[in-house]
């Protein structure tokens, strides 16, 4: 990879549009024939973590949440639940797991050329932590303008680490991908995990 | 019924009034005397009111004690109990006939490709091909061997599903003649009729019964811990206790006394606390599920039906000068609630109130 | 007076469907006059099959409450949308009420009407209404969308966050010089531009 003729940039260029081949390239496919139908699995998904009680936001508040940009002539969609609430305020309507923990995501896409698949564009999933004001977020920048030149730079599907600024290279996610993260997934306090990393670092 | 179980009585009631449990509930009280025997046919159920005509009501409580003899003694039937049966079976059951099957757009739909014709047993084509009054008076030894055969001392038919027929003609002209044979046979009966049947012109209709029992609303303001009934009705059906005291105290005020009404409101509320996320109804879902109703109930009412139902909000005095005033009691915007020594008392339902007082506070 | 019947949208509909889930229950779709209920229903049954997993029979009554009748029995599934009431006088909805206690058993109806239908049937046929209870609803398929507020809301967001007017954004999606952020992307389909993405 780093061969003797490469200067060190044009390798570290190098390895990372690997890493991004391999984490990005190609994008997953979403398995719907089409955004409304998306948007129906994504509330059904939602409605059954809330009957699971694993999400305290209710049926009918997802219902309200969960939403599609109203669809224009042309094939590219958007799909929101929630909003951003960038001030992190709790009493806006958000969807909110168990533990307080709450988040929102956007996801935008198109029709796949395959029929019944979509294909993603872009996403942003944020998950935010109220007791310890944390935050992380998975991006899927989406390639265009100069978009076009970050997803070179390999970094296209990032992570966010409680700051805006620090970027960390993750695996693009199909949408149920990342919300079985987000409500099965993350576990912020599990204790024992915690003690069993202490004892093996001492 | 049980001092007189040859008498004919009329059950007179609003709609979800009760009149099917009432009658339920005394069926069970009656079936406990030893020598008392129930049947119960929901006339609609096995026939096409619209199409009521003379004979239904016996071919309806025929079958249905051939059923219950069938069951009861199917390996001791004596041959000509057999041969009884099954002559009134003919005589009584629905005919089959081709119908045409031509949707065209549901088998597209379906991606079904039946044959364009199926065999189907009609539910209402029992006068085919004759008319069941032509031979009601053939299938009478029939029946009294039916009838002997499952109860030799006392039978009571309890009649239900009558009450929906809004015409009082098609009422008189279904229970005429079958009253009269099915008491010839020494059967009691209690028959379920239109609310109409209380008012007016319409009140001959009940001439040929020897009690008129008039279930109503259960009056949530009487004296007599009404609403400790419908609280308790709701515990019954209630049995994980999802519904809150106060969610019981709104449904029992809402319903209007009316039983249907208060089971109806439950069921919405529940829905409405799922929605919520709650895993127990509330007050404010009841709320909800009460200004839902109201919005049915308001669906097709006409400015001078509103102006009755103000009238009646602010005076509650209610003077059915007309069809369209007996319409608004028998679709249940107006509750009538018997009194003691006074006249009846009459309410718009209670769901109705918060928008009727919204309508007058608008400008 | 406004006592107009409550809204609600498709998914939230099938969703109390399937609420009442092994039940007889009916319930009723009031859809707006211009909607072709067919392909209503069409668009309904598929999101009962993706929701409640059921299979849903079609049943046109538009030959009349005995027919209506008729081919539910025969449809036997779970769930049932049944269309072509819409158009019946008010003697067959007097009919259809006569019928009441035949249209009792076998999961989950769902009726399809138009506004004045479900006024002649709360007039007409009082018995079925009151069968049907509270559960009737207007449907509103835009309630899968976005309003226009909330599209105007996260656009005052995006404006504040990044400190940059909707122009400006739009300049630098023509020039190519849009930062790679998937808001910004977002911000260029909320204002109606997928086109610059």
């Amino acid at each position: 990879m780093n061969g003797a003729n490469q200067d060190p940039s044009t390798a570290r260029l190098s390895r990372s549009l690997a890493l991004q081949g391999r984490i990005c390239d190609p994008l997953p496919l979403i398995q719907s024939d089409n955004p409304k139908r998306l948007l129906r699995q994504i509330q059904n998904y939602l409605v059954d973590a809330s009957n699971e009680r694993k999400l305290i936001t209710s049926p009918g508040e997802i219902f309200q949440l969960v939403k599609l940009l109203p669809p224009k002539k042309r094939d590219e969609f958007l799909l929101e639940g929630a909003d951003k609430n960038e001030l992190h305020d709790p009493n806006r309507p958000k969807i909110e797991r168990e533990d307080g923990c709450w988040f929102h995501f956007f996801i935008i896409g198109t029709a796949a050329p395959e029929r019944s698949k979509l294909l993603l564009l872009g996403y942003h999933f944020e998950m935010y932590v109220p007791d310890e004001n944390r935050f992380f977020r998975y991006d899927l920048n989406s390639p265009t303008g100069e978009a076009r030149e970050n997803v070179d730079k390999g970094m296209r599907s990032h992570l966010h680490l409680n700051a805006e600024d620090v970027q960390l290279p993750a695996p693009a996610m199909t949408p149920f991908e990342l919300l079985d993260f987000f409500v099965y997934g993350f576990l912020p306090r599990n204790q024992d995990r915690r003690r069993i990393g202490g004892h093996q670092g001492s | 019924m049980e001092l007189s179980p040859t008498s004919v009585i009329a059950l007179v009631g609003g709609i979800g009034s009760g009149k099917t449990t009432a009658l339920l509930v005394a069926m069970k009280q009656l079936i406990q005397a030893e020598d008392t025997r129930a049947v119960y046919v929901d006339v609609g159920q096995f026939h096409d009111l619209q199409r009521i005509e003379t004979g239904v009501i016996v071919a309806a409580v025929g079958l249905a004690l051939c059923k219950l003899v069938d069951k009861s003694a199917r390996d001791s039937l004596n041959n000509e109990l057999q041969r009884a049966i099954q002559s009134f079976r003919q005589w009584a059951e629905p005919q089959e006939e081709w119908i045409p099957y031509d949707e065209l757009a549901l088998r597209r739909m379906q991606k079904e490709e039946e044959d364009s014709f199926v065999r189907v047993k009609e539910p209402g084509k029992l006068t085919l091909p004759n008319k069941l009054s032509d031979e009601l008076e053939s299938q009478r030894k029939n029946f009294a061997m039916i009838r002997e055969a499952y109860a030799s001392a006392y039978l009571i038919g309890f009649i239900d599903g009558l009450d929906r027929l809004a015409s009082i003609e098609q009422f008189q002209e279904a229970i005429d003649e079958d009253l009269r044979f099915l008491q010839a046979e020494g059967l009691g009966l209690v028959v379920t009729a239109p609310l109409l049947s209380l008012f007016g012109k319409y009140r001959t209709a009940l001439s040929r019964f020897e009690h008129i029992i008039v279930v109503h609303p259960v009056d949530i303001s009487g004296p007599r811990g009404e609403n400790e009934f419908l609280c308790e009705v709701l515990k019954t059906r209630d049995p994980d206790g999802v519904l809150s005291s106060e969610a019981r105290e709104i449904l029992a005020r809402d319903s209007g006394g009316v039983l249907r009404d208060l089971l109806a409101l439950a069921k919405a509320a529940a829905r409405n606390a799922y929605m919520l996320g709650r895993d127990t109804v509330t007050g404010p879902d009841v709320l909800v599920a009460s200004d839902q109703l109201a919005r049915t109930l308001f669906l097709g009412l006409g400015d001078d039906d509103l102006k009755v139902l103000q009238r009646i909000r602010k005076q509650g005095s209610f003077v059915t000068t007309s069809d369209r005033d007996l319409a608004l009691l028998m679709t249940r915007r107006v509750l009538e609630y018997p009194q003691a020594d006074k006249p009846p008392r009459f309410a718009v339902h209670p769901t109705m109130l918060p928008l009727l007082h919204l309508a007058v506070d608008s400008p | 007076m406004n006592h107009d019947l409550p809204t609600i949208g498709p998914g939230e509909f099938v969703t109390q469907l399937g609420e009442n889930g092994k039940e007889d229950a009916w319930f009723i779709l009031v859809l707006p006059d211009s909607t072709d209920e067919q392909s209503a229903a069409v668009r309904l049954a598929e999101e009962i099959h993706d929701t409640l997993g059921l299979p849903t029979a079609f049943v046109n009554g538009t030959p009349g409450p005995e027919e209506l009748v008729i081919r539910l029995h025969q449809a036997g599934t779970k769930a049932a949308l049944i269309y072509g009431a819409k158009a019946y006088i008010d003697a067959e909805w007097r009919h259809l009420d006569l019928l009441r206690k035949q249209l009792e058993g076998g999961g989950i109806k769902a009726l399809l009407l138009t506004a004045s239908a479900a006024e002649q049937m709360q007039r007409f046929a009082p018995h079925l209404s009151s069968f049907v209870g509270a559960a009737i609803w207007q449907l509103n398929e835009e309630a899968d969308y976005l309003a226009p507020e909330e599209v105007a809301e996260r656009l005052s967001v995006l404006r504040s966050t990044w400190q940059k007017d909707d122009d400006a954004i739009l300049e630098m999606a023509k020039a190519k010089t849009l930062p790679p952020d998937p808001e910004f992307a977002q911000w260029l389909l909320l204002l109606g531009r997928g086109d610059l993405l």
